[in-house]
This record gives C-alpha cells, structure tokens and sequence, in this order.
C-alpha cells in the first residue's frame, strides 16, 4: 500500500473523528448544571445584566442551533470565542499550545532516553540484578503520583537546594526567545540565544522530569516484554548460531523489531500528554493547554473546553499517523499488508 | 534503504545538535551580559552598590479574563489588575468606610439628592497623555451603558451624566439612591476610562468602544500602566511617569504579577524570596503552615465576608421554622472556627458582619449550641426520628471541613446529611433556580459587603433577588421595608428598618451564620505599605507599595 494513500485514508478519518468529539464534548459541557452568562457577569449582576450577556453570546438560542453554528464555524478554522477570556479560543490555544507541545517533546525524549534503554537492558540480563533495579525503579515510578512527585520535586530543587526554578518557563531577567516555533528551547537554540537557552533548559527540567518519570514505566515494561519476545524467535537463534555477537544481535536484529509496540504506546503517550499534563503544568505554572483546560472546566467556559477538545483529537491523530508511517519505516512489510 | 527524506534528517540533526552546543556555550557570557542590563545609566565603579529599578513581584491565581473596566468587574477576573490602571472618582480611604477624593476633589449632592456635583481634579492625564476631564466622565458612562456589559448594572439608578464645564460633572438619578456615593466608591464598575482619545484611535468599526482592543490594553489615570501580558505567565506594569499624585516617596517602579495555579507553590516562591506578596487569597491551610515562620508576615484583619447556610424554605422539612432553628442550635461554632478557619474567622449572630452597620440588634435571638433543646424542637416539629438533607456547597478547601462538623453534628439528631461540592458556577446555577424548585435543602456559600451599607448584604433577602441568592425567604412586609431603606436619605430610619429585617431574619431562621472569616495576607517583611480595605477585598494598591531592606 502506497505511503501517500495510507496518509489520505487517515485524513479522511479525522471527519467523522472530529464531529464525534465534537458532539460528545458539546453534549457534555451542556448537560454540566451551570450558568455561563452568569458566570460572566458576576455573582452580584442583576437578571437584565445576566440576559443582556446571554443574548450577546448566543446562550439563548437552542442547544441544536447553537451546535450548528459551532460546527459551521470550525469548518471554517473558527473556534468560537473563548466565554472568560472573551477572545478567539483559536488566539488562547495558540498562545499555550507550544508551551504544551514542549514539554510534551521533552517528556517524550526523556522517555525514550531512559525507557527504552532500561527495557532492553532488563530483557536482556531476565531475571539478574539489573532487572530487578529496573523492575524496582519501574515499579516506583508507576506508583507514585504525578503531582506528589511535582510537588516534592518542587521542594527539594527549588526551595532547599535551590539548583531549578519553581516553575514557568523563563525567568524575569531573561528575555524570552524570537518567536520561530514557539518551542523555547529550540527557538534559543536556532537564534544562538545561549541565556535563553540555559533558561530554558531549567525551566522546562523539572516539570519535564516529573511528566517523563510516570510514562518510562509503560516505556520500559512494553520494551522489556517485546525484547523477551523477539529474543525468543526462532532467527535471533539463527544468528546466534552463525557466530553473531550477542551485542551485535541484541542491539542490531532483536531491538529495531522489538520496538514496534513502543513506538505505538509512545503515539498514544504524546497524545494523552497534551491533554493530561494537567497537573504538571498547573503545580509547576507552566502555561500550556492543560492548565487552559483545567481552567476553563473550573469557569465553564464551553468553548475553550471545547477548542481545547478538538485540538487534542487533531494532535492524536496526528500522532497516530506518524506511529503508522513509522511501522512503515521499521518494518517495510507493513507497508504491504 | 535510506529515503532522501531520511538522509534530509540526518544532515540536519548535527546542524542543530551543532547549533545547541554553540548555543549552551556562549550562555555564560550572555548570562552576564543579562544581568548588566539592570545597572542604571551612567555608574562606575567609584558609586556605591547599584540601584536598579524597585521591582516588585506578586502572585495571583489565574489568568485576567479581561482588562476593560467596562466589561469585567470580578476580583480574579480582572479587577486586581484594572486598579493599577484605573481609578475612581471617589474612594473609600479606610477600614471604617471614610470616603475621600480621588478623581474628583469635592462633591456634593442637591436637596432632593437626585443630582450629585463633583469638581474633578485638574492637570490629571491618560495614559496616551490626554487630559481627564468632565467629557470622559461622561464618556465612561455612555460607553459602559452602551456596551451592556457587566458594568453596567452599577450605573442603572444614573439617568444622565452632565458636563458642567472642563473640571464640572454632575450625575442625575432618577430614583433616589441611599448608597449610590458608597457604590461610586467601591471596587465594581465605575473606573474612569479608557480615555476617549484611545477609544476613537482603536475601534475596529466605528462605534464599538474599542471592546475588543482594550481587553488586553489599557489607557487610565492610574499610577501605572501595562507593559506586557504574557497569558497564563506574567503581567507586567511600569510606573507612569505623569501620574497626577507624582512619585516623592517610596514606590516601585515595575511590577511583576505572575500567575501561579497552586497554593502551594505560591508558598514556595514566597518562603524562598522569589516573591515579594501572595497578593491572592491563599487557602487559610496554606497561611496557617507560615505562621511560625519568621521571615513571613502574617497581616490579619476583620473583613465583611460571612460564611453561611442558608435552608431551602419551600421544601419539607426545612420550611418548618422548628427544624431549621434546630439545625441552628445543633451546629458546634467554635469547633467550625477553629477546626475550618483555623482561628482566622469569629462567631456572627446574624445575617451582617460587624464591620457594616448597623450591629445586630442585643434582642435579636441568637443561636448557640444547645442539642437537647434542639432535640425537643425537631419531637414538637414530628421529626424525632431524624430525617435525610442534601447540602450543596461551594467546594473550597476548607468548607470540606466545614461540611463535615455539620455532619457531625447533625447525626446527634438522627439527621442524615448529603453533601454535595461544586464550583461556584455549578452552584449558582442551583441557588438562582425558581422559588420552589431549588435542588437542595441547603446551601452554603460566601456572602460578602463591597460598599460601607448594609443595602449590599441585606438586599439578596428582597425577594425579587430570589434568582440570585435567597433561599425563598422573604414577604411583601420584608420587602417594604428592604425598598424604604433603600429609598430614603434619612440615615436614622435606614438604621432603624435593617434592624427590623436582621430581627426578622433571626427569628424566621432562614439561614445560619457561622463566621466573619478574617483576611490574611502573607508577604515577605521588606514589603511596607500594604493596607487592607475590606470594601476592597481582593485589592491591593499597588501605588502605596515599596520595597525597603531586601537583599539583591
């Protein structure tokens, strides 16, 4: 199957994707008692206030004819406006977006630096010490909590050893990086800002430690139990047997094939990062769309949920399509099926 | 087989590895170059240890919805930072609820107290450098009013705003307004600008106020004006170098308002210094955990806020005044005060906090605890077997505490509680259902005065507010007396029928009052100047703030 139709057929599918989650998220945020005009105007707005507001927004109109403009509007790249901040949720989401995308990035590769490594190393000596250490440390890092870690992270780099920022993602005397990508640490890097770049790299450590540490434990287990599979095959054994070095046939034969199930759980990490660094970016105030999305919940800004919504099925999409043309590229069969 | 497309990555990837590195090396220097920055002009090395410009730098929870005074009239939406760039024509100078100039120098209102005459103050400029004066008084009313935003409920007794000449303005009403000179100078919707020079300049179409524009602009009167606004991370402010109360003294000359989600990180920034103020509410568990700690100033001071619950009077069985009067007298106050509010917050005996008049009257009935009387209340009323209530309440950390004494409590009496936790939107939506149809049987939330009258508590017992706050409450005496309080200048008589209605309220038992919660600042001691105005709950002025004895 050619690359090119696989990639359209993909496209094809985030349609019915995308009204699905519109509808879903719009009948959810709808049936959540609350009062958006109110929440406008304010606890103390008399009933005029509150309905003059209403009208303004369109809350008055039925929910159908309300869904219709939404979805007429987004057919044309519009989002609506955001109900608390009263501007276009498209200008919010792009403001938080590669703040988001970032630290997602980050995680990611901190993920895959130390998963993938600690997996094929643990299958690799089964059952000697350090896969004990790596099962053990695998073990920790999926128990504990994402925003205890956050906030004992916090208060043993910031405020007792005082080595990393407490959070944000540049500090007051360093002025943020040209705008390229948005993305801070390559933006500084690309305009040889070395300051921002140092300031960056702090920043972005602690809250992309605490992300990275809680998805190396899916990492490590996926890595670790796909190498113990692949090891098992019947040509890793033929290449043993024509006198290839266990290295050679670890890292060369065994670990590409291997790799497979991780790179399909790394697509769905970085989608379910987007969305749920929540807590990592609301305790370490890193002003991404996690934090936007808890925010709006709080205010029941429907549109920015919404927005957000979407925006989070596009970049899973997206994701998902480059974990198929990545099967592609590790192991060309796929291509053929 | 490598794809072209591969081979593109792989030559690129050294290029920018390359780019880091270089990058990281020259961060040294350019680490230096940063911090020279903030040395004045014009020092050498002769001069003693250089002085940069006072930055001062706070904490506040969330991102503002809007920077239009017209548009946005909430603390936490906006306001905290509005009142750096905006200000009022008259304002409240004290805790006691003084009011004093501000924009305008005098007033005065005529004998039927329906036009109030204000001269304003001369050689006061925008922030574009136009000047303030008896037009863009008028002007803030006609684009507030014309824009319906949240604004502009505060201006709806104004019939007309008229320009006398240049530093004349007077304000018509059409009905008399006991409170509308309180109103003025409290905290919502009445800030002068933006300038109208600024809003001719930057309307999209003619005619639209420049609503868009001046969400994320400004163009005040105030001490100072917005640099920058990085959403979700910073905001920040720089003085105004021709603010009309000049700057002899000590003031900051920038402010950095960072937002910062979590309390407790707040805590950390503050305990290590990278802060100067909390200048948001933090939980009162968070404020607790410093209170030992010296280099953390704890500053405490009554305010108007009242916690309550009020009952669902429509509704079995808490339309039997037996039961709610029980329920009152089954609630452990102290243990509330000390156990929720940590003993920051004390007993209130009615529905008015003691700092707004008038005080609740000595013959007023109060409610202590007192269980077997409650007890025999609840078998004269048929419910000695106890019964099942649903509570509905704001989900603040420490209301969870709160919610779980009534439980207590409660169960002494066989009475089963429910308790539900929403937000406050969830909440409202609740509490403004119709008379009748309310989906609980309590509710509690915060009530709070943000002008020295009573009329700001008391009017949500009118029932014409039942959309808003009142549980159901209320009759057309209570309501007679609640609208001829509001409609006579005659100070005596407005005392004499809030006293009436807070007696009313006592014996009807509409609601328990539990606590006037304190306000508790926490900043760091080298901050001076701060001063709470409980009318400005939520407020800080910015202007009043210096920094005195920190170390670089």
């Amino acid at each position: 199957m050619k690359l090119y139709y696989l990639i359209g057929r993909r496209i094809l599918q985030v349609i019915p994707v995308f009204l699905g989650v519109t509808l879903l998220t719009f009948a959810v945020s709808h049936s959540i008692p609350g009062d958006p005009a109110r929440a406008i105007a304010g606890i103390y707005a008399n009933e005029q206030t509150v309905e003059a507001i209403r009208h303004r927004w369109g809350l008055d109109r039925p929910v159908y004819e309300q869904y219709g403009i939404y979805v007429k509007g987004l057919v044309q790249g519009d989002l609506g406006v955001s109900i608390q901040s009263r501007r276009p949720v498209m200008d919010d989401i792009s403001d938080r977006l590669p703040a988001t995308i970032e630290l997602a990035l980050f995680a990611l590769i901190l993920m895959c630096l130390i998963g993938i490594p600690v997996g094929v190393v643990s299958a690799n000596w089964r059952n000697k010490l350090p896969d004990h250490l790596s099962r053990l440390f695998v073990l920790i890092g999926g128990a504990v909590p994402t925003f205890w870690l956050a906030l004992v992270a916090q208060l043993v780099f910031f405020r007792y050893l005082g080595w990393l920022p407490s959070g944000g993602r540049t500090s007051d005397m360093i002025a943020s990086p040209s705008h390229i990508s948005g993305l801070y640490l390559l933006d500084s890097a690309l305009t040889l800002n070395g300051a921002a770049l140092v300031d960056s790299l702090e920043h972005i450590l602690l809250p992309g430690i605490t992300l990275a540490l809680a998805g190396i434990t899916s990492i490590t287990r996926m890595t670790r139990a796909s190498m113990l599979e692949v090891l098992q095959r019947d040509y890793i054994k033929a290449a043993r047997a024509k006198g290839l070095s266990r290295r050679k046939v670890v890292l060369k034969h065994a670990f590409k094939n291997a790799l497979i199930p991780t790179v399909t759980i790394l697509g769905m990490m970085f989608g379910s990062m987007l969305s749920g660094a929540f807590v990592v970016e609301w305790i370490f105030s890193w002003p991404g769309l996690g934090s936007l999305a808890a925010t709006s919940i709080t205010n029941l800004d429907y549109t920015t949920i919404m927005g957000v919504s979407v925006v989070i099925a596009f970049v899973y999409v997206l994701a998902n399509l480059v974990v198929d043309v990545s099967y592609m590229i590790l192991n060309p069969r796929i291509r053929l099926e | 087989m490598k794809t072209p497309k591969a081979k593109t990555w792989l030559t690129t990837l050294p290029l920018v590895a390359l780019a880091f590195v270089v990058a990281l090396s020259l961060a040294s220097c350019a680490g230096e170059e940063t911090t020279t920055t903030t040395a004045p002009a014009g020092s050498t090395e002769t001069t003693a240890a250089p002085t940069g410009p006072v930055t001062l730098v706070a904490t506040r929870n969330n991102d503002p919805n809007s920077l239009d005074p017209a548009d946005e009239v909430t603390v936490g939406g906006g306001l905290e930072s509005q009142v750096a760039f905006y200000e009022r024509l008259i304002n409240i100078g004290d805790p006691s609820g003084e009011l004093e100039p501000g924009l305008a120098e005098s007033w005065d209102a005529s004998p039927d107290a329906l036009t109030y005459t204000f001269k304003l103050r001369q050689g006061v400029k925008f922030h574009d450098g136009t000047e303030f004066n008896a037009d863009a008084v008028r002007f803030t009313w006609q684009r507030i009013m014309a824009l319906e935003g949240a604004a502009a409920q505060y201006w709806q007794p104004v019939k007309d705003v008229v320009v006398v000449d240049p530093y004349t303005v007077q304000i018509v009403l059409s009905q008399v307004s006991p409170s509308f000179l309180a109103t003025l100078a409290g905290q919502r919707g009445i800030y002068m600008g933006p300038s109208p020079a600024a809003v001719k300049a930057n309307e999209t179409t003619p005619g639209d106020w420049a609503k868009d524009y001046f969400r994320d602009h400004e163009s005040g009167t105030g001490p100072y004006t917005l640099t920058s606004w990085t959403h979700d991370q910073e905001l920040v402010y720089e003085k105004f170098p021709e603010y009309w109360r000049g700057w002899d003294g000590e003031h900051v000359d920038k402010i950095i308002h960072r937002i910062v989600k979590e309390p407790a990180t707040a805590r950390l920034m503050l305990e290590k210094g990278e802060v100067d103020i909390a200048a948001d509410d933090l939980p009162i568990e968070i404020v607790d955990q410093m209170k030992d700690n010296p280099d953390i100033v704890l500053k405490r001071d009554p305010t108007t806020t009242l916690t309550q619950f009020t009952f669902n009077v429509d509704k079995k069985p808490t339309s039997d005044v037996r039961v709610r009067k029980a329920i009152a007298l089954l609630f452990d106050y102290d243990t509330a005060i000390e156990g929720s509010f940590k003993g920051y917050a004390k007993r209130v005996y009615g529905p008015i906090p003691s700092s707004v008049w008038p005080p609740i009257p000595e013959e007023a009935v109060k409610y202590n605890r007192n269980v077997e009387e409650a007890k025999s209340l609840l078998a004269e009323a048929g419910y000695a077997d106890g019964f099942t209530l649903k509570l509905s309440g704001m989900d603040i950390l420490n209301y969870k505490s709160l919610f779980q004494i009534l439980q207590q409590n409660l169960a002494e009496a066989n009475i089963k509680l429910d308790v539900e936790m929403t937000t406050w939107p969830v909440l409202f939506e609740k509490l403004q259902k119709p008379k009748g149809e309310k989906p609980f049987d309590m509710a509690s939330y915060q009530m709070w005065a943000a002008i020295p009258d009573p009329v700001d508590i008391l009017m949500w017992w009118h029932t014409s507010a039942i959309t808003v706050i009142n549980p159901g409450w209320g009759t057309s005496e209570t309501d007679k007396m609640l609208d001829d309080a509001n409609s006579t200048m005659d100070q005596a008589e407005r005392e004499r029928l809030y006293s009436q209605v807070i007696m009313k309220l006592n014996d009807d038992c509409p609601g328990i009052w539990v606590a006037e919660v304190e306000h508790v600042m926490v900043y760091k001691p080298w901050l001076k100047g701060y001063e709470y105005i409980p009318y400005y709950h939520g407020l800080v002025n910015w202007y009043n703030l210096s920094i005195e004895g920190k170390e670089s």
